[in-house]
């Protein structure tokens, strides 16, 4: 009963959050300097071919109105119409999240995998030369901008080397398709889940890495010691499957930042993504792109950390329903 | 005799491999087949070419569709869908005879009911030519017959066949568009699978990625020779380049940065030319804000900007230095003798020392009534130069004692905080000063929604007026000329670049738009082909033509040498050893 | 009176205590001196004998050479000049971004932590709220939109980051406010706000120093990628616009993006290391039990 309460609690907690969240960018979107028909109606324009602009897009109704019909078109699952792609947000929006998603969830994974095993290689040796120096090492890796590395990573390999192709997702002139096709995408993709992953890595492996000094210094493995175990053994069996836990949730609440992440690493490598969607939709001040934008990044985090919640309390029994 | 046939062959094998290269090997013989890759920085917004600006759209809709005229490479205006137009003599009535035999690519002909839909619709729902052809200015579109359309004017409008041929007049299927009331409706498919009437047809729309067109067969000014025209989509200038060295396009047609342009020059199999086009970069002042309304604070401003200089540092040296009061790229409407002040530092100086603005203790100057000289510089951040021009003038006018502070605002934010709201010192701003002077109507004059100046010379509104329904050259270009001469004594505005565009493209293709005045529009790949094309002939005839010369001096060789051989046989069977 | 001297004394020698710990972490040490070599760069460098950052009087795009260490950018600047002066444009608004977080950080988190009850129900919810948003996102917007000026960038993010900070102060109250010399403060009918101000916040601030320190990391992190996006302030030399302007030329003058990117890492670096030290330190589960290096 009790956690059915919870899990009810939690559901609403997510939709009013998420409601607020909109309410709050529509408020600090429509308040913005920049009037979007002004930009549509382009230069050369004459005030009344402006205000026809305007009027065509119902710009000329007061704010409270506007966010009321907005609202309501958002519950019925409309999220408009972009004043400068001329589709429906959502339409526009999907078109993009599996090109993101490519980069970050790929560069993720990869991170994930390549910071847990690296933590688990040193760090049963904690404080030792090795662990020190690579957490060190970690931490530079994590203090270097995404996209100076991605810049960087071009100009050496895509450059001077012309290993890899410099930007985009597909070479056009041959757009095969089928196999072709994904050879293509995963050929430009190298150097941008490279570089993503890169900087996630010393994410992942300090997490791990923490957690496994943290629990090695937990009173069972002084008592198994103790016992006559040997520490590997020690570690595979216990230390290392409760260990699993942090990174994971990390893991999933970084999920939740999947759409927004790769934004600069899109601009640097040209890649037809959320981030650009978003940032030329600001410049044009298209409200509906950019609203729709945001509810979706909201969603996907807030249900990230929804999610992670639920988990905890079921697999951790020690944590407590509030 | 062994050795004069050795010879023979020998002279043989030299003259082929000498002369060949002398009759032009590729031949300046169209190829058919290949694919153009024209990169760009942006999608279009949709297919709709004349419901709202859109730059990134507009070279596509130049080879999907057709206008009754169009403007070439140097803004001369030359026939598209209507091969001949007729303007009776008091300006208001232009008559456009049709082809024939053009038609729509779903095979529908295209009539003068489309041109009438066309421009009755731009009228109804405010397309974006709406302004600039002056469409509430049309009495009546009349269609004479299938072929023949009459357009009446209220009043003359002299630019109005330039307008015509520019931007956002496309000609547009009536057939498409007639079941939706509104021509931006998305459930049109006409939007994003467009059908017109131009050389390429629509083939697919990756957003964000690529745009193919490919070759219309029943183009009525004949096929065009290439196969596919592709628009490669890559977001900004730096990756547009790299992607283009790295061979993934054929034309350049984002500028590349100005200091990348040498490297580019001297890369093999590139050619990179470049040519005045109409369009400058100019500063505004805000004449309803002290001390911007003195004129002798504008005009010492003026002589202390150094134009070489700022082309040369924020540029590249690419560019030219404004000269006066329009751009120089509008040969005839320009006037060479309404200069703008040179760089004169020491003049400026003295102009302000004058006027009463002294120099304080830190070298800046306050104005006759105590404040400050520190002015906001505003530009929006589209590129780089922006923000250059703002750096180089900022420490040009600190030697006269002025203080700069430099606000780059995104464009949306500038277009609100200088154009609507007038709120600011001094706005950095470009524009498209073509194809008509009438533009400078739009852009400096009174009433003018872009004059952020507030510039409200009477007299220059009324030369500019006048000159919009004059239809006689010579008049039109004396008020234009003397419009010029007020505004650059005025220094309302001052231009300050006259930009340079450049074209970058592969050498194996020729025929592009650039090299084609006068036959095809700015952006029309129409005649464009690719050297390593199949030829039009069939190969062993294209061989033939090709190596003619080569040919002919071997057969002359070969008969040489028989004659050779036949004379010396006869002599030699005559006689026995010597 | 003599509880202040008393105070005093704790606080010095908490600190040496924490000193003596953390000159034992390579790494924090090797972060606190490379920091210290940027903090006196930043301060120092008008003294320097450095080129004008702002000149644009030499020739563009030399590449590095004696006269030039790191050669000059595209308007004919000295970079080595640039790189050094923009340490002052990145500490600046790290710190200020920072103490923004803390501040409002501090005040919410501690509300929370203290009142309880509903108000710590609202204000958790307003901060769950914010740590929905992507804040990149919404400081790109703002910025774009409202302007770029430094100090405007600095309140921004100071503005978006502060729920981490409020997270760490309202747990460290929640298990301080139970603490027996609380009760005796309350006991001696001390105002709530001397609770506050003098005792709870005081002794919270060591988990918030530390957090404090890679917020400033990450806000030097954050202004650079605004930059790169070319929404810095123009009147300032900031190394995230020395990256953008360097972006175009990369294939040729590779130099002008490379060395601020160089500059941001280290100046990164250095503060993530000494801050994920003083994290080391101060989370007790975390230390070791035996070994240093």
């Amino acid at each position: 009963m009790e956690w059915k309460d919870y899990l009810l609690r939690r559901s609403a907690q997510l939709l009013l959050t998420v409601f607020f969240a909109l309410i709050i960018n529509f408020l600090i979107i429509n308040l913005a300097p920049g009037d979007p028909a002004a930009l549509m109606a382009g230069e050369l324009a004459t005030k009344e071919y402006i205000e026809a602009v305007r009027e065509r897009w119902g710009l000329n109704k007061p704010i409270p109105e506007r966010l009321v019909s907005y609202l309501l078109n958002v519950l019925q699952g409309n999220l408009g119409y972009s004043y400068t792609y001329l589709q429906s947000v959502s339409t526009l929006i999907a078109e993009r999240i599996p090109v993101t998603l490519l980069l970050t969830l790929t560069s993720s994974i990869i991170a994930f995998f390549v910071g847990l095993l690296l933590a688990v290689k040193t760090s049963q040796k904690a404080f030792s030369k090795v662990d020190l120096f690579v957490s060190n090492v970690m931490l530079t890796i994590y203090s270097i901008p995404s996209f100076w590395l991605g810049l960087m990573l071009i100009g050496i390999f895509g450059v001077a080397l012309r290993i890899f192709p410099t930007s985009g997702m597909v070479n056009v002139r041959s757009t095969g398709s089928g196999v072709f096709l994904i050879l293509d995408i995963a050929y430009h993709s190298i150097l941008p889940i490279v570089t993503l992953a890169t900087i996630q890595v010393p994410i992942y492996y300090k997490i791990a890495r923490n957690t496994i000094v943290e629990q090695s210094s937990e009173d069972y493995v002084s008592t198994f010691l103790m016992a006559g175990m040997s520490t590997s053994s020690i570690f595979k069996k216990y230390v290392l499957r409760n260990s699993l836990l942090p990174p994971v949730t990390v893991f999933a609440l970084h999920l939740g930042y999947v759409l927004s992440g790769a934004a600069l690493v899109e601009v640097v490598f040209g890649w037809p993504g959320m981030g650009r969607l978003l940032l030329s939709a600001v410049y044009s001040r298209d409200y509906p792109l950019i609203m729709g934008i945001y509810l979706v990044t909201s969603i996907t985090v807030s249900l990230a950390n929804f999610f992670v919640d639920i988990l905890y309390t079921l697999l951790d029994p020690r944590v407590r329903y509030k | 005799m062994r050795t004069s046939i050795v010879g023979a062959v020998i002279a043989l094998l030299l003259t082929i491999s000498l002369t060949s290269p002398l009759v032009v090997s590729q031949g300046l013989t169209p190829k058919l087949g290949g694919t153009l890759v024209v990169i760009q920085v942006g999608d279009p917004k949709s297919f709709n070419p004349d419901a709202q600006v859109d730059d990134m759209g507009f070279p596509i809709f130049q080879n999907l569709f057709n206008k009754l005229v169009t403007l070439d490479i140097d803004y001369n205006i030359i026939p598209d869908l209507a091969y001949k137009w007729d303007v009776s003599s008091d300006g208001l009535t232009y008559t456009f005879y049709l082809y024939k035999n053009a038609t729509w690519h779903d095979g529908v002909p295209v009539t003068a009911w489309d041109v009438k839909w066309t421009f009755e619709t731009i009228n109804k729902s405010k397309g974006i030519a709406y302004s600039w052809i002056k469409a509430s200015n049309i009495k009546s579109i009349d269609v004479i017959d299938n072929y023949t359309v009459k357009f009446i004017l209220k009043q003359p409008f002299a630019a109005f066949l330039s307008f015509l041929g520019w931007y956002g007049t496309f000609v547009m299927p009536k057939h498409m568009y007639s079941n939706y009331s509104d021509w931006l409706d998305p459930k049109n498919p006409a939007l994003q699978k467009p059908v017109g009437s131009g050389p390429f047809k629509f083939v697919e729309w990756v957003k964000g990625d690529h745009v193919t067109l490919e070759a219309n067969p029943n183009y009525f000014k004949g096929q065009p020779y290439l196969d596919k025209l592709v628009f490669k989509i890559i977001p900004d200038a730096n990756t547009a380049l790299s992607s283009f060295l790295a061979g993934e396009g054929d034309v350049l047609a984002v500028r590349p940065p100005f200091s990348e342009i040498p490297k580019l020059n001297s890369t093999s199999g590139v050619i990179v030319r470049s040519r005045a086009t109409p369009s400058q970069w100019y500063i505004g002042f805000n004449l309803l804000r002290y001390p911007f309304n003195d004129r002798t604070l504008r005009l010492a401003i003026a002589y202390a900007i150094n134009r070489s200089y700022v082309i040369e540092k924020a540029m590249s040296g690419y560019g030219f230095p404004a000269r006066g009061g329009y751009t120089s790229a509008i040969k005839w409407a320009f006037n060479s003798n309404a200069a703008l002040p040179n760089y004169n530092v020491t003049l400026a100086n003295k102009l302000l020392d004058d006027a009463g603005y002294k120099l304080g203790p830190d070298g800046i100057r306050q104005t006759p009534n105590g404040t400050k000289l520190s002015i906001k510089y505003t530009y929006f951040t589209t590129g780089p130069e922006t923000e250059a021009i703002g750096v180089v003038l900022k420490e040009q006018l600190k030697k006269i004692g002025i203080e700069v502070t430099l606000e780059g605002l995104e464009i949306g934010a500038w277009e609100q905080k200088v154009v609507k709201n007038r709120d600011f010192d001094i706005a950095l701003c470009d524009g498209f000063q073509g194809p008509d002077p009438d533009n400078m109507r739009s852009r400096f004059a009174l009433g003018a929604y872009l004059n952020f100046a507030n510039y409200s010379n009477v007299e220059y509104y009324d030369l500019l007026q006048n000159a919009s329904v004059t239809t006689d050259f010579s008049t039109r270009q004396k008020l234009y000329w003397k419009a010029q001469e007020i505004f650059v004594h005025d220094l309302a505005y001052i231009p300050l670049v006259d930009l340079v565009a450049f074209y970058i493209w592969k050498t194996e293709f020729h025929g592009l738009p650039w090299e084609s005045a006068g036959k095809v529009n700015y952006n029309s790949y129409a005649l464009t082909w690719w050297e390593k094309g199949k030829s039009i002939e069939p190969e062993y005839i294209v061989f033939l033509k090709n190596n003619a010369l080569a040919i002919v001096i071997v057969l002359v060789i070969i008969i040489g040498v028989v004659v050779a051989y036949k004379v010396t046989k006869k002599k030699w069977s005559g006689k026995t050893t010597s | 009176m003599k509880s202040k001297l008393k105070s005093d004394n704790n606080f010095f020698y908490k600190y040496l205590l924490l000193w003596n710990r953390f000159k034992n972490y390579k790494g924090g040490l090797i972060g606190f001196y490379l920091f210290l070599v940027v903090i006196f760069i930043a301060l120092f460098v008008p003294f320097l004998p450095l080129c004008d950052p702002y000149s644009i009087k030499f020739q563009s795009f030399l590449p590095p050479s004696f006269s030039h260490p790191f050669g000059t950018d595209e308007m004919g600047r000295d970079i080595f000049s640039r790189v050094l002066w923009g340490s002052r444009t990145s500490l600046s608004v790290g710190f200020g971004a920072a103490l923004v977080s803390s501040i409002v950080g501090v005040l919410f988190g501690s509300l929370a932590g203290y009142v309880g009850g509903k108000l710590d129900e609202l204000l958790s919810r307003i901060i769950d709220i914010f740590l929905m948003i992507p804040a990149f996102f919404l400081i790109l917007l703002i910025v774009a939109i409202y302007g770029s000026s430094i100090y405007y960038v600095m309140l921004v993010i100071g503005l978006t980051t502060w729920p981490s900070t409020a997270r760490i102060v309202r747990a460290q109250i929640l298990s301080l406010k139970e603490r027996e010399f609380i009760y005796a403060q309350k006991v001696i009918g001390s105002s709530t706000f001397r609770i506050l101000f003098v005792h709870l916040i005081p002794n919270s601030i060591q988990p918030i120093f530390a957090n404090s320190i890679l917020q400033v990391a990450s806000a030097i992190l954050l202004e650079a990628g605004l930059s790169f996006l070319g929404l810095g302030d123009p009147n300032v030399v900031s190394w995230g616009k020395m990256i953008y302007s360097g972006t175009s030329y990369i294939f040729t003058s590779w130099w002008i993006a490379f060395f601020p990117g160089i500059a941001i890492v280290v100046t990164v670096a250095s503060l993530n290391l000494i801050g994920d030290a003083l994290v080391t330190i101060l989370s007790p589960k975390t230390e070791e039990r035996g070994a240093y290096a």
